[in-house]
């Protein structure tokens, strides 16, 4: 699944969760969403595209930029590749974002990817 | 039977019993060919006759490599018979239930488009020309 393998890469940089629900996290950490859209031909299903939505969170701007550039570097050597079972065709960045969240006091990063795999 | 509407997925062309592969949409259009004449019997009416019949496909799938399975045509079949604008028979069929519309006649590969880019899978369009008036019988 891809959000294991979006797990296992970017856990290895820093403290990683599913934006599934509320989350009780140390600083920094990260979370990351997966929204997916099936690929058909007139046979069935081809591929898998997804919009891949990763936030870095850390109250400095430079342990949050720090982090997301090892982040990136982890998610795009994704593409070629099978991570926890999902093989992923493209991995392309569309999107990077950094705000201020004034009432946590925390500076966000939030990386927007495309990723097209050839199953779940 | 009560009317009920054709999904899309159910329409298949098959050219010499063969699907081309990873087929993502196709296009049927056509129609009689009409001729106009009109002489002085007509008393200046314009006549109208048919005059056969103009028909054209064109299919979009995605671009695979690999040897064709049985009942399948790839990308190395669509470019050699485009190249040689090979003739076939064709069917065109609305279901695959008995009863269910079928298209039949012969087509002639004309031209293939093949889409690339950098950030999704190949792509590539199929145009045939129907060159026989089609027959329109059932599955």
């Amino acid at each position: 699944m891809i959000l294991e393998a979006l797990h296992t890469k970017i856990n290895a940089v820093i403290n990683a969760y599913a934006q599934i629900g509320d989350i009780d996290a140390e600083m920094p950490f990260a979370v990351y969403s997966a929204d997916q859209t099936p690929v058909r031909s007139k046979y069935g299903i081809e591929a898998y595209e997804y919009t891949i939505r990763i936030s870095v969170v850390s109250d400095k701007l430079n342990e949050c930029m720090a982090k997301s550039v090892l982040i990136k570097t982890a998610v795009e050597a994704l593409k070629g590749t099978t991570q926890n079972s999902t093989a992923f065709d493209f991995v392309m960045k569309e999107n990077e974002t950094q705000r201020f969240d004034v009432s946590t006091n925390r500076y966000i990063n939030d990386i927007t990817y495309r990723a097209i795999t050839q199953n779940e | 039977m009560a009317n009920t509407k054709v999904k899309g997925y159910v329409i298949a062309l098959t050219v010499g019993d063969k699907t081309i592969v990873g087929t993502t949409s196709e296009t049927f259009s056509g129609g009689g060919v009409l001729k106009e004449s009109i002489q002085k019997s007509d008393s200046g009416q314009t006549q109208y006759a048919n005059a056969g019949f103009d028909g054209n496909f064109s299919v979009s799938a995605f671009v695979y490599n690999g040897a064709a399975a049985t009942g399948e045509l790839n990308i190395e079949n669509l470019m050699d018979y485009c190249a040689k604008n090979t003739t076939g028979n064709f069917e065109f069929a609305f279901g695959a239930d008995s009863g269910d519309p079928l298209v039949t006649g012969t087509c002639t590969f004309m031209s293939c488009t093949v889409n690339s880019d950098s950030e999704n899978y190949a792509d590539c369009t199929v145009d045939l020309r129907v060159t026989s008036t089609p027959h329109v019988g059932t599955v």
